[in-house]
């Protein structure tokens, strides 16, 4: 066990029921931790042989050197595997108390393979990890499922995350849930239910070191005296996330229905709907901010943790601002296991073929599917769950719910990659646009921090270097077509290809060492790139600098594109609707719509920034050989999707020690298969 | 003057800011199961109930009476029960008779492990991101709770108010 490490990465064969260990050591000066290691796992043991749902499939879940800590909003959890929703890989995270817990376990990771031949769970208590049946629970719902594993291990304090009955039926977004916080995306839970896996309890008692643990307290509490003079502070920690819905609502953040408006009069505020029914805040373990709305009832609904991404799809995307509808929504889709954000994009595919006629209310088992019905929308979330009805329809992924359809149907879902939009203005905010374009897994999260001078992000308020390294990229760009930064603005498109790239990496570091985002550059600015460096230095005795950091983030951005250009993705996959570029929305910006020949451009000036060759997407031999993933150049080569061209250019070589990479991809080709 | 720690279980969220940042500076790691004040929580059925729990204090401690090698002394200046380790011979007696649980063995150490106010500036107090956990003066302490229930007395009299007039 090192410092800030369990040491230990849990190997777990269902179809075998053999449990094994092997240690953290292996990955983590390569890949450091969270959706590092997870994704270096995943690329070498999951080929384009292994579909999503098959058992060979392989779902990592990751905790990273900063879990379990003092470090602000540490307690996260990255879940990675091949996505059935994308068919590429697929990531998701949680935030809550369930990571710690494996921390406190002695486990970075635990990594599972095969499919039980029946439903089982698995239990760990520190050393000790059970695969116990779940025949008694396979259809419980995600609410219930904890209870009963609690009392069921004597265990009070276990942490459990789990499906629910959308996963047990292969939804192919089912998500996977916990008392505080859910991993939504990606279908994630899908890939559990493919494994006959109902859960993972686990209960841990041991602790996390430090080389210098004096030093890293001071450091940790440093972050802690920040947030509390944070401007933010004071709103976040009374209101919490729904603050941070309203800012983005005000600013044109936000897109209405089917992309119809950025601007909504009637907009909801559910702060009144909270204080009335509730009052009572939470949030993840570790962290001050507390910025979750605790529910214990409403209406006989049962309880709710209402996180950051609750506010805008349920009620932007549906158009519904009924807070009664919009708490059973939330619910059924928590009890479910089942991603809201899905939900509402299939949900309002339905209600654009219902109002365009392609669908008639004898397709919708009599319900009519009309855009800002809470009503319709709620009723169709318990048919998705079961597969029943026109629900069997919406639970697919976007290519066979079309292809069932059939009449035209395409033109109206409006998805990246398999992927349902979030309701966020794609169209007005170029840097967001872009981002969730070319993101690790084909939606805004991890694509890039929000545009300087957003509805959260300033050029003045982010932290160095960020701000600067920020500030010179829009300067440069700016300034090749006569401008300076007076013309900044987040609806130009010069230099955001430069500013994805760049932030991209800023949150893989953070994905890696593992914590919340919001206390990076991307919102609140109180732990980046400094403190991180700082805090991982420190803790682990080691000497990291922050361009170690980010070219251990550039290794594993290239990783992920190189899996998923194996895997066969395309440079046309990265993009947005076409609508976005055609149909204005109504609101801040009338006539605005996103510029093809722009896009594109900025699209090369991403893959430049990033080393890979710009018609493709794909990164280049040099590249990968560079950040020491010659296996992955030999790879696409094999597969000849290795692009030809030579980088223009000379990108920084990173400083990865070679001999740790030797000896590990030593390693990693006994490891891969299905190739 | 001598200060104590009071709690206030309604305004606690279940963060477990107290128990790292206790953990931390005395055990010199991250670890719940080694911190000197313990959040207890019910999450059955959707409850979401937290309530910490550390050493209250006591004029007449229990743990220093019982231990049978006389480890538990009273710091003149804080008022808080320090435990000598060299003393220690970590039987738990001081663990079983605490009336809240606060005292524990601790597995890597082998000696008693109580709340020692971090000297007089309790790192949970300044830490707890609402106000759950404050650093009262012992004079002061009385009038704290009768406030912190009266506001409770008003609540329920207003709703019970709000009732009679509906019937």
């Amino acid at each position: 066990m090192g410092y800030m490490r369990g040491g230990t990465v849990l190997r777990i064969n269902l179809a075998k029921g053999e449990v094994t260990k092997e240690p953290t050591d292996r990955y983590a000066r390569l890949f450091i931790g969270g959706r590092g290691i997870n994704t270096k796992i995943i690329y070498d043991e999951v080929g384009p042989k292994v579909g999503a749902l098959d058992p060979e499939n392989v779902i990592a879940f990751g905790t990273g050197p900063f879990t379990g800590t003092l470090v602000p909003g540490s307690s996260r959890l990255e879940v990675t595997a091949k996505s059935p929703v994308t068919g590429t890989l697929g990531m998701s995270s949680m935030g809550g108390e369930w990571a710690a817990e494996l921390k406190y376990a002695g486990y970075d990771h635990v990594v599972i393979t095969g499919k039980a031949s029946r439903p089982v769970y698995v239990a760990i208590h520190n050393d000790s990890v059970e695969i116990r049946d779940a025949s008694h629970i396979w259809g419980e719902d995600t609410y219930k499922t904890p209870d009963v594993i609690r009392k069921e291990l004597g265990e009070p304090d276990a942490k459990t995350i789990c499906i629910g009955l959308a996963g047990e039926n292969l939804v192919n977004y089912a998500c996977i849930s916990s008392s505080k916080g859910t991993a939504g995306r990606t279908g994630m839970g899908c890939v559990m239910g493919s494994k006959n896996l109902k859960a993972i309890a686990v209960r841990g008692t041991k602790g996390v070191s430090f080389a210098d643990p004096d030093r890293f307290l001071e450091a940790c509490l440093k972050a802690h005296d920040a947030l509390r003079k944070h401007p933010y502070w004071d709103e976040f920690t009374t209101v919490g996330a729904t603050a941070e819905a309203h800012h983005m609502a005000d600013s044109g953040y936000c897109a209405l229905g089917n992309f119809e408006a950025n601007v909504w009069n009637e907009a909801p505020n559910f702060t009144p709907f909270w204080q009335q029914h509730s009052g009572k805040r939470t949030g993840c373990f570790g962290c001050p901010m507390t910025c979750k709305e605790y529910f214990k009832d409403v209406a006989g609904m049962g309880p709710l943790v209402a996180s950051c991404a609750a506010y805008v799809d349920p009620t932007w995307g549906l158009k519904q601002n009924n807070p009664m509808l919009w708490y059973e929504f939330l619910t059924r889709c928590e009890r479910y296991g089942l991603d809201h954000t899905q939900a509402v994009g299939m949900i309002n595919w339905a209600t654009k073929l219902y109002e365009e006629g392609i669908i008639t209310e004898d397709d919708t088992d009599g319900i009519p599917m009309i855009l800002g019905s809470g009503e319709a929308a709620n009723a169709m979330i318990p048919k998705i769950a079961k597969r029943e009805g026109f629900g069997a329809i919406l639970a697919d992924d976007t290519k066979s719910a079309i292809s069932r359809i059939g009449r035209g149907s395409e033109k109206y879902l409006l998805h990246t990659r398999g992927l349902t939009l979030r309701h966020l203005n794609y169209q007005n905010w170029r840097a967001l646009g872009l981002g969730h374009s070319v993101s690790p897994r084909g939606d805004y999260t991890r694509g890039g921090f929000f545009e300087p001078n957003g509805p959260v992000g300033e050029f003045d308020t982010m932290p160095e270097p960020e701000g600067k390294l920020t500030r010179a990229i829009f300067k440069a760009a700016l300034s090749k077509v006569g401008l300076d930064m007076s013309a900044y603005s987040p609806q130009r498109y010069e230099g955001i290809g430069a500013y994805v790239a760049f932030t991209q990496k800023v949150i893989a570091v953070t994905d890696m060492l593992l914590h919340c985002k919001w206390h990076t550059g991307w919102v609140w600015g109180t732990l980046g790139l400094e403190q991180e460096r700082k805090l991982y230095s420190i803790g682990t005795g080691e000497d990291w600098t922050i361009d170690d950091l980010l070219d251990v983030a550039w290794r594993l951005r290239s990783l992920e594109m190189a899996y998923d250009a194996r895997e066969g993705k395309t440079r046309d996959q990265d993009t947005l609707p076409q609508q976005l570029f055609e149909v204005p929305m109504r609101g801040l910006w009338p006539e605005d719509v996103q510029d093809r020949d722009k896009f594109e451009r900025a699209k090369d000036e991403y893959y430049e920034a990033l080393g890979w060759e710009v018609t493709t997407g794909v990164p280049t031999r040099e590249t990968l050989e560079r950040l020491g993933l010659a296996y992955a150049a030999d790879d696409l080569e094999k597969l000849g999707r290795l692009p030809p061209t030579a980088l223009k250019g000379e990108p920084k070589a990173p400083s990865s020690a070679d001999e740790t990479y030797k000896r590990e991809a030593a390693g990693s080709k006994r490891r891969r298969q299905g190739h | 003057m001598q200060h104590v720690v009071v709690i206030d279980g309604d305004k606690c969220t279940g963060c477990r800011v107290c128990e790292l940042v206790c953990s931390l500076s005395h055990a010199k790691e991250c670890n719940p199961e080694r911190s000197r004040i313990s959040v207890m929580s019910d999450q059955e059925e959707g409850e979401l109930l937290s309530f910490p729990i550390t050493c209250m204090q006591c004029e007449k401690a229990i743990c220093e009476i019982i231990c049978p090698t006389k480890a538990i002394h009273r710091d003149l200046a804080t008022g808080a029960r320090l435990v000598d380790p060299k003393k220690c011979i970590g039987c738990s007696a001081c663990a079983y008779v605490c009336p809240f649980g606060a005292p524990f063995v601790d597995p890597i150490r082998g000696v008693a492990i109580i709340c020692d106010l971090c000297e007089g500036d309790p790192l949970c107090v300044k830490y707890c991101p609402t106000g759950a956990i404050e650093y009262v003066m012992r004079e002061e302490v009385n009038i704290r709770l009768k406030r912190g229930r009266m506001g409770r007395f008003f609540h329920y009299s207003k709703v019970l108010t709000a009732l009679s007039q509906v019937v």
